[in-house]
């Protein structure tokens, strides 16, 4: 579904990602994870249209994302749910989730992806009128990936869900994720909750210093020791 | 007080009002592009201007009167909005500020210098206007040309509020303002949404202008007269604020006129100056700005 190939990207002339590949199949849910600043968000953004390429491909569907606004990637089934959730503050629960569906035009499809947010978490039913910089971290992470449901995207990225949030709700979100993928939505998660993220995962690629280092299904990785004397800390 | 000075209070304050609403219209749209974009327009005034002559010749070569054409000066200044986006203010989206400040005042510099070469310097006004006289309502006495412009100008505003809070569109631009690349990530195309907002801040200009056409003299220059108070309003109403700026142009409109009642009408831009200055400096993000 998604092929990544050699990309590399820059901030100012100064490399973060130096020829990172990885793929991912319909239907998986696959982790990227590694420590702070080592280009996991870099490759997610980079997916998303966000960050130039200075070398590589990304092909979505078979199809080269070469020159395709970021915008146009969302109509294509393609949603980034941001680092640090980027909702809209004063606006309002509702109107954050209706956001997330600008690119529908059915209201049929609108009111679906209202009532999965409002049945998977009521506390956002209950806050429908509120305005989303109100909410608490767990609460705002939630609307967040409610809000990028919305589109009905086939592949849904999702930047550290974990980031700011309690942690009794870390484990309610990381369950919504493997929800959300058993209703065949494939999964592509950045984490620092290496733990976490390679609990949930098919599949996980280590990333260090712009370049894919390691990559195994999840539990491999669990069990490596390289990865749980520098992540685990075991 | 006497009945006399009451009357004459009130008949100021409601004057206040009046001039107020036209205030807060033209000063959404500037706010408006603004907020979206971080951009000013210092050719706003200009807008309203060229808003202003497209109600005179409505008037004075087919005889359509300026609220007639209303709505065909909104479209008009729309499309004006639209193309200068695409001629100019796109190409600036990433320059230094300077380059976008000299931007926008060249162009006021040249739509100024157009309309005099094109229509002349006089001062011109709009031949039979629809609306004219005065009616008494209350015991006050109002301008009809003026109470029919603040109706307007009351019903533009609150129709901007509307689209901006209540709509999908509007709440893409909205969101666009707020955050342009989270936006982004909702599938909103932000180039197309800066070109909407220069339409319908342009659109605000224009049709202030057409309110404005039955009372207030056209000449080139007039958008001084406005763009002025105007920019005295969005700072007051907190820049990019919509809502903001509706209640900063009353309250402009109203120092203004119970300033020159009280004071002295050579005081009035003194006065509208002083409370730009005390703005800024007890409270710089305005009454509703984003913190």
């Amino acid at each position: 579904m998604l092929e990544v190939s050699n990309i590399r990207v820059s901030y100012r002339r100064v490399p973060a990602l130096q020829g990172v590949s990885f793929s991912l199949k319909e239907g998986e849910v696959v982790s990227i994870v590694g420590g702070n600043g080592n280009g996991k968000s870099t490759t997610l953004r980079a997916i998303a249209g966000l960050n130039p390429l200075d070398e590589g491909t990304i092909t979505f569907k078979g199809r080269d994302l070469a020159g395709m606004p970021a915008h146009e990637r969302v109509r294509q089934g393609l949603v980034l749910v941001p680092e640090g959730r980027r909702l809209f503050p004063r606006l309002s629960v509702e109107q954050n989730l209706r956001l997330g569906a600008f690119t529908r035009d059915k209201q049929a499809d609108i009111r679906d992806g209202l009532d999965f947010a409002y049945q998977t978490f009521p506390v956002l039913s209950e806050r429908r009128r509120q305005q989303a910089g109100t909410l608490s971290g767990g609460e705002q992470q939630m609307l967040a990936i409610c809000r990028g449901l919305m589109s009905k995207p086939e592949l849904l990225m999702l930047d550290e869900p974990s980031w700011g949030v309690a942690p009794k709700l870390v484990t309610r979100i990381l369950e919504t994720i493997r929800d959300i993928a058993k209703r065949g939505i494939t999964i592509l998660l950045v984490e620092q909750n290496v733990h976490r993220a390679l609990e949930i995962a098919d599949r996980a690629y280590v990333i260090q210093t712009g370049r894919i280092v390691m990559e195994g299904s999840g539990k491999e990785l669990l069990a490596n020791d390289q990865i749980r004397q520098a992540y685990l800390g075991i | 007080m006497t009945h006399l000075t009451m009357t004459m209070l009130a008949q100021t304050i409601v004057s206040g009002l009046m001039i107020g609403l036209i205030y807060a219209l033209i000063a959404v749209g500037l706010t408006l592009i603004f907020g979206v974009m971080d951009i000013v327009n210092f050719a706003h005034g200009e807008f309203l201007m060229l808003g202003m002559y497209a109600s005179f010749w409505g008037a004075s070569l087919f005889f359509l009167d300026p609220l007639f054409t209303l709505p065909l000066t909104a479209l008009m200044l729309f499309a004006v909005g639209v193309l200068v986006y695409r001629l100019v203010i796109r190409r600036i989206l990433a320059a230094p500020m300077l380059s976008q400040i000299f931007a926008t005042f060249g162009m006021m510099i040249l739509l100024r210098g157009l309309a005099q070469f094109l229509w002349k310097p006089d001062h011109r006004t709009v031949p039979h206007a629809l609306v004219e006289g005065k009616i008494t309502l209350f015991g006050l006495q109002l301008g009809t040309p003026q109470l029919t412009a603040s109706l307007g100008a009351v019903l533009v505003t609150g129709g901007l509020w509307w689209f901006l809070n209540r709509t999908r569109l509007g709440t893409a631009l909205e969101a666009t303002s707020i955050d342009r690349e989270a936006a982004t990530l909702m599938g909103i195309n932000s180039e197309r949404m800066f070109a909407l907002a220069w339409g319908i801040g342009a659109a605000c200009a224009g049709i202030a202008g057409a309110l404005l056409s039955t009372y207030f003299p056209i000449f080139p220059e007039v958008g001084a007269d406005f763009i002025l108070v105007a920019f005295v309003v969005v700072v007051l109403g907190g820049f990019g604020s919509v809502a903001g700026a509706f209640w900063a142009g009353i309250i402009v409109g109203e120092v203004e006129v119970l300033g020159g009642f009280f004071v002295g009408p050579a005081y009035k831009n003194a006065l509208v100056l002083s409370l730009f200055l005390l703005v800024l400096l007890f409270r710089p993000r305005g009454l509703m700005g984003k913190a």
